[in-house]
């Protein structure tokens, strides 16, 4: 419904520009989660927002072909599997559950594996909250799991044209989509030139 | 100095939450309901919880605005008018029972950074004394959750991609009922246009 490139063209260049950059904010939360504030749910989140800010505003087949609908369930379920399997690897070696520190590794002290099974763990939680946010945003929207394959079809052929051009003739679907509770027809023009 | 600040904080959150409240426009209420959430970081940080801040700051200001935004897009932008005025003759009284209640609780509560506080006198000690040597991590916090209490971490983890789950397996049922994206979008303007 909303979604899809913005009208004004000062939002979409600025919201590219900053994506790159918020993923890389959020990889360096998770990863410097040991030195200072942050650690794998808010890096997470930040890796999340930088995949779902190209969803409200660029034109779809970019956002989503940088980001894929599967991406969400995909990899929240894959850093739930780390998580398990990280939580599961001391029992394997004769420790506790999640006791990290069991593991034995020829020349690493026990203080420096649990260290790394921090890492592991960060990184899996932000796998896994990056999974679960974009998946949240997604349902909320509607998303088919493969819009480049059914949108083509009957309403996302206005979104094929390239950025420039799709930019302007698009322009109506956000616009009327936000104020279709107060102008049906305008409603109606988001339904046809929007991605969905 | 700090006292001042932190007075104006929280005059600036009653303000933010009274007005989500109030205001008819959802989209306005969100906004506000994101102040609120930058300024309770804000609060946080005050009192030496970084890692508390950048969470609320990411979670609360950041992704929940996003997404109750996305929720407006996705169905309307206005709250419905209060049903009946009498109702706040019921509620008005609740929500005044419940205040002096957590103002009678947080009297009994420990000072801020009392050592003697009970939560002081647990393992807390051992973590924070050990952490270092332990685990090799100066961020006690991190190790905290990641370590020590991985496991509370691996129910809160558990529990986000539940609520994920949950919201697809609800959700998604909208996009079977029809296989004809026209006729679908049709349908949503039609429910948009009514309300």
């Amino acid at each position: 419904m909303m979604l899809g490139s913005y009208p004004s063209m000062v939002v979409r260049v600025v919201s590219a520009v900053l994506v790159p950059f918020m993923l890389m904010f959020g990889v360096y939360i998770i990863a410097h989660g040991h030195y200072g504030p942050g650690g794998g749910f808010a890096g997470g989140v930040f890796l999340a927002v930088g995949a779902i800010l190209p969803r409200l505003t660029l034109p779809q087949e970019i956002a989503y072909r940088v980001f894929p609908a599967w991406l969400g369930p995909l990899v929240g379920g894959g850093g739930m599997l780390l998580f398990l399997l990280v939580a599961a690897a001391p029992m394997v070696a004769g420790g506790a559950f999640l006791d990290y520190g069991a593991i034995e590794v020829a020349g690493v002290e026990a203080s420096r594996v649990r260290y790394l099974g921090i890492l592991i763990v960060e990184v899996a939680v932000g796998l896994a909250v990056f999974g679960a946010m974009v998946l949240i945003f997604d349902v909320i929207n509607g998303t088919e799991p493969h819009p480049s394959e059914p949108a083509p079809g009957p309403a996302g052929g206005s979104d094929t044209t390239p950025a420039p051009a799709g930019g302007p003739d698009s322009t109506p679907a956000p616009a009327g989509g936000c104020d279709s509770t107060q102008r049906p027809p305008g409603g109606a023009g988001s339904s046809q030139g929007g991605p969905r | 100095m700090i006292e001042a600040l932190d007075v104006v904080l929280f005059l600036v959150l009653i303000v933010a939450a009274v007005l989500a409240l109030i205001v008819r426009d959802l989209l306005t209420a969100v906004a506000m309901l994101t102040a609120y959430s930058l300024f309770v970081s804000l609060l946080f940080a005050g009192v030496s919880a970084v890692d508390v801040s950048l969470v609320e700051a990411a979670l609360g200001a950041g992704i929940t605005g996003l997404l109750l935004i996305a929720a407006i897009l996705a169905t309307t932008r206005h709250s419905d008018p209060h049903p009946d005025p009498r109702r706040r003759w019921v509620v008005l009284p609740l929500v005044g029972l419940f205040l002096a209640l957590m103002l009678y609780a947080a009297t009994g509560l420990p000072d801020r950074g009392d050592p003697e506080a009970p939560a002081q006198l647990g393992v807390s000690q051992v973590y924070i004394t050990r952490s270092l040597e332990d685990t090799e991590t100066p961020n006690v916090v991190t190790s905290l959750l990641a370590d020590y209490r991985s496991q509370d971490t691996l129910g809160e983890t558990l529990v986000i991609l539940t609520a994920a789950l949950s919201a697809a397996m609800v959700l998604v049922r909208r996009r079977d009922q029809d296989d004809h994206g026209e006729h679908r979008s049709q349908d949503h303007t039609e429910g948009g246009g009514a309300r």
